[in-house]
């Protein structure tokens, strides 16, 4: 059977020299069975090839469907940040205004409510591929801190260096209220190597102390910030003349 | 020829899969935006044509019809997706937005679309049995008439000792199909 399949693909292929296949034809014709053998082997060379090509186009067609889902998740994401951005910077402008019409001297408590916004969500739109991060961070965009607390401490068990969750969690306890635990959480990014939530943390940590009245480790923190040209030195001067520095 | 255009044909020489989907991201969004722009195409549509011309790039340097690029991989890639989403909306008798000329665009005449995926009944059911037949049967048949590779290089490929062990085992493989065929059609599916 080799032999003769060998002999039927070279003739199926044009392989065969033209003597050759003029010989090949002339068995065909009076050879039924061979007629039938090349004819059904055109056939099986046909359908191989639409069988490969039909995986061919499912792959693809896997890979389109997985880039949509990547578009569609990135536009949510990026709606969402440019959402609670938008609304933060808001209320931010709101507050400012607020203050600069009222200025006047103001106890802790309201100089809190003027100076705090939640930090934005920095982390999510890198880390799309991981199900527990994606949760934990739009929770947390939703304003639901309890449970996206929860899932920072997860993150934080597996991975106790990373200042994001360490951060993020603090934000949580700030936002529900919990100002001596958020400290906790704040105090721990100064512990690790210098990261982009270094200073964050160090402003929210004078926001958690102006909340819980204690002025003089506010401005000691505030203090810290001052010196670069950035906005947390331009917060920290203009929240460290509104506490009569 | 460009490292890009390198990496291409190269590529789909080692690892056709893998190369076919890079490539295809690479292009995927501009052909989205431009068959939207110039022919009003949905995603649906230009993306199922564009998946077509990939495989159609892979079938001509396959057989030697392509070894290297007279513009670039994009401007090859894009000729041979507006031919087949022309060739589709014809056949589909979908107009396209007319031209600068005041003219609707057709497909280049001497383009003409393949049959990718569907054949006679016979055809489509050995299509069939390739899909789902096991290795190392279609790691074979895929090698041999797909790929082209030679039997000493799918000897080497999947570690077999020779070719004549690979030839041996690639007459057993079409049997099979045989028999799987001859069972199909006897139960008529």
């Amino acid at each position: 059977m080799q032999d003769q399949l060998d002999h039927i693909e070279e003739y199926l292929n044009g392989n065969l020299s033209e003597d050759e296949r003029r010989d090949f034809e002339a068995r065909m014709k009076s050879d039924e069975s061979l007629n039938e053998k090349v004819a059904n082997h055109r056939s099986l060379l046909k359908g191989l090839e639409l069988g490969f090509n039909r995986e061919l186009k499912s792959l693809l067609q896997q890979e389109e469907q997985m880039q949509k889902q990547i578009s569609i998740k990135k536009n949510k994401q990026i709606k969402l940040r440019n959402y609670s951005m938008g609304l933060a910077a808001a209320v931010a402008l709101i507050l400012v205004s607020i203050y600069s019409i009222r200025n006047q001297s103001l106890d802790s408590n309201e100089l809190y409510f003027n100076y705090y916004t939640s930090y934005p969500n920095v982390e999510a739109p890198v880390s799309r591929s991981d199900d527990q991060i994606d949760n934990a961070y739009s929770f947390y965009e939703q304003g639901n801190y309890p449970r996206a607390l929860k899932l920072f401490s997860k993150l934080n068990k597996e991975n106790p260096l990373d200042p994001a969750p360490i951060f993020y969690s603090g934000i949580c306890n700030l936002e529900i209220d919990n100002a001596e635990t958020a400290i906790t959480f704040f105090d721990l990014i100064q512990k690790l190597d210098q990261n982009k939530y270094s200073k964050p943390a160090i402003w929210y940590e004078a926001l958690s102390n102006l909340k819980l009245n204690r002025k003089s480790r506010t401005i000691e923190l505030l203090n810290d910030l001052i010196g670069d040209e950035d906005s947390y030195s331009l917060k920290s001067k203009e929240l460290l003349s509104s506490l009569g520095q | 020829m460009t490292n890009k255009e390198v990496d291409l044909l190269e590529g789909l020489n080692k690892n056709p899969d893998t190369t076919l989907v890079k490539f295809y991201n690479v292009y995927r969004k501009e052909f989205l935006s431009w068959a939207y722009k110039t022919y009003g195409a949905d995603e649906d549509n230009s993306s199922d044509c564009f998946q077509d011309a990939m495989i159609i790039l892979y079938k001509n340097v396959r057989a030697g019809k392509l070894t290297e690029f007279q513009s670039s991989v994009k401007t090859y890639l894009f000729s041979i997706g507006k031919n087949v989403l022309l060739t589709k909306f014809k056949a589909a008798q979908r107009l396209v937005p007319l031209n600068e000329s005041g003219n609707r665009e057709i497909a280049d005449d001497n383009f003409e679309l393949p049959e990718l995926y569907e054949g006679n009944l016979l055809e489509n059911r050995i299509a069939g049995i390739i899909e789902s037949i096991q290795n190392p049967c279609k790691s074979i048949l895929r090698y041999f008439y797909f790929r082209g590779f030679s039997m000493e290089e799918i000897a080497i490929e999947m570690n077999y000792k020779n070719a004549q062990t690979v030839k041996s085992q690639k007459v057993r493989c079409i049997k099979e199909i045989q028999h799987l065929l001859q069972r199909k059609m006897r139960i008529n599916i």
